[in-house]
């Protein structure tokens, strides 16, 4: 029979659905991220903040395995996801891109395709062929994505190039959610947008952590603390603080979180 | 507004807190002297001096509402605007009490009861409570607040002290027969010693007040608030 303390660590572990240990990743010679260790709650937002080159964006990368697809570029120690080494041998990266998404900081729909097409792009290139299958995760997607009102009656004739910036993003959104990942990585996702599309954005990020747990890069301290429920501020590839957002923006336990968040350096 | 302004404005509202007090603080002697010489001059002039406080006032409250509307300040920077927006409000309180002692030094016999040199005493020592708090929050001297925080209870004391003679005083009196005029004034005056007493002690504890915001504002322990 397993005791209380048992009880309680298995219902912890199953909170977690990422885990980096002792995370650092390389440039050549050049090391980024030094010797992070990080847990990811499933069905929560989680930021990383920090200034320009303090390695949030490397170890979003290193998240999915994108990081390596740089050339010379390398890592070292872990990244768990569900328990499991994303960086074992024996694992497929291309999986693990399916399990957890990446949105990037500029909306990159493929210009030629119809929005419809755009949606289904990563379902076909995983070979999903039956129409009624595409259809439904087609809709479901751009729905999931706050889409689907505004494109519903020109899916199959407007390209992803016609959409407005917002509108764009929106649908990265739905084709990294298209192939049902587990985790979706955000890489300044608001970055090239105004503040209208900013806000759809970000009531969206909110929505979708009924169903996902979401990574988001940001350069907006206020958008951290507007969307998050934890930060991890970086500084020149260390994790210098992780905690709740409202703990880190209210009362930061490391001078430097604080010095950054309120201004003082960066 | 960019960085470094902000910085300075945010400096510049931590400067507000002791310039306000330093008239405040001026504002309590006035009253205590008002009392003390019975300078009815001086307590009715009172009036116009707290409509410049209350304009300090909205002056600061302004402020943080600018810096928070415009600048969406965080951590320490977030809980000092916090902290003297609600300072800004004892500060003002302080100023509404000095300009009650101020009337009652108008009353010219309540002084009947106790000894007016008792409360003049408690009167220095609550003046003394709110400098002391804004010398610890000039000096951001935590230490310095919490001794101002200990101090209220020595002041509520004193005040327990002379509500209980005023009132021992009272029942003594009760015992002889007045006339309705003298019942009348003595009740008037019992009033007016007894509010004075209860405006002192309150000045005590927007001091308390004071040193609990600014040891919030530094520490984020909310604990003496």
């Amino acid at each position: 029979m397993a005791t209380p303390m048992t009880q309680e660590s298995q219902a912890q572990t199953a909170q977690i659905v990422m885990q980096a240990k002792q995370l650092s990743a390389f440039y050549g010679e050049n090391r980024a991220v030094k010797d992070v260790n990080l847990d990811i709650e499933r069905n929560c937002v989680t930021a990383f903040i920090g200034p320009s080159g303090c390695g949030k964006t490397t170890i979003l990368r290193c998240f999915n395995r994108m990081h390596e697809l740089v050339p010379s570029a390398h890592v070292k120690g872990q990244v768990l996801l569900d328990n499991e080494n994303i960086y074992d041998p024996m694992i497929d990266p291309v999986q693990i891109r399916r399990r957890v998404g990446m949105v990037f900081q500029k909306p990159n729909p493929f210009p030629t395709m119809s929005i419809y097409d755009n949606a289904v792009a990563g379902l076909k290139l995983a070979g999903v062929r039956k129409r009624d299958v595409l259809d439904d995760l087609a809709e479901k997607s751009l729905r999931r994505a706050a889409l689907w009102d505004e494109v519903k009656d020109r899916l199959y004739k407007a390209s992803g190039a016609s959409l407005s910036g917002g509108q764009q993003q929106r649908l990265c959104i739905a084709r990294a959610l298209a192939i049902e990942p587990e985790v979706l990585l955000m890489d300044e996702p608001c970055s090239a947008l105004d503040p209208v599309a900013t806000s759809k954005i970000e009531d969206l990020i909110q929505e979708l952590q009924r169903d996902y747990t979401v990574i988001i890069v940001t350069h907006n301290m206020q958008q951290a603390a507007r969307v998050s429920d934890y930060t991890a501020f970086f500084y020149l590839g260390e994790l210098i603080e992780f905690g709740k957002t409202e703990r880190i923006f209210e009362k930061p336990e490391k001078k430097a979180t604080e010095d950054y968040i309120t201004g003082k350096f960066g | 507004m960019v960085r470094e302004s902000y910085r300075q404005e945010l400096g510049r509202l931590l400067d507000s807190v002791p310039q306000m007090g330093q008239e405040v603080v001026q504002g309590i002697k006035n009253g205590l002297r008002a009392i003390e010489t019975h300078d009815v001059a001086l307590a009715k002039g009172m009036d116009a001096w707290d409509d410049t406080i209350d304009q300090q006032t909205l002056k600061i409250e302004k402020q943080c509402t600018d810096l928070l509307a415009l600048q969406q300040p965080v951590a320490s920077d977030l809980r000092m605007i916090l902290s003297v927006f609600k300072i800004a409000t004892d500060l003002e309180r302080v100023g509404d009490l000095a300009v009650n002692l101020g009337e009652y030094a108008i009353v010219s016999d309540a002084f009947v009861l106790a000894s007016k040199e008792e409360l003049l005493r408690l009167g220095r020592l609550a003046c003394k409570m709110i400098e002391e708090a804004l010398e610890a929050f000039r000096e951001q001297d935590i230490e310095k607040a919490k001794a101002v925080i200990f101090k209220d209870r020595e002041l509520d004391q004193a005040c327990w002290d002379l509500r209980t003679h005023v009132l021992t005083e009272l029942i003594k009196m009760a015992g002889k027969s007045n006339p309705f005029d003298q019942a009348e004034k003595i009740a008037s005056n019992t009033i007016t010693i007894l509010w004075s007493i209860r405006d002192l002690e309150r000045i005590g504890d927007h001091a308390g007040n004071i040193s609990a915001r600014m040891i919030y504002w530094l520490t984020a322990n909310p604990e003496y608030i």
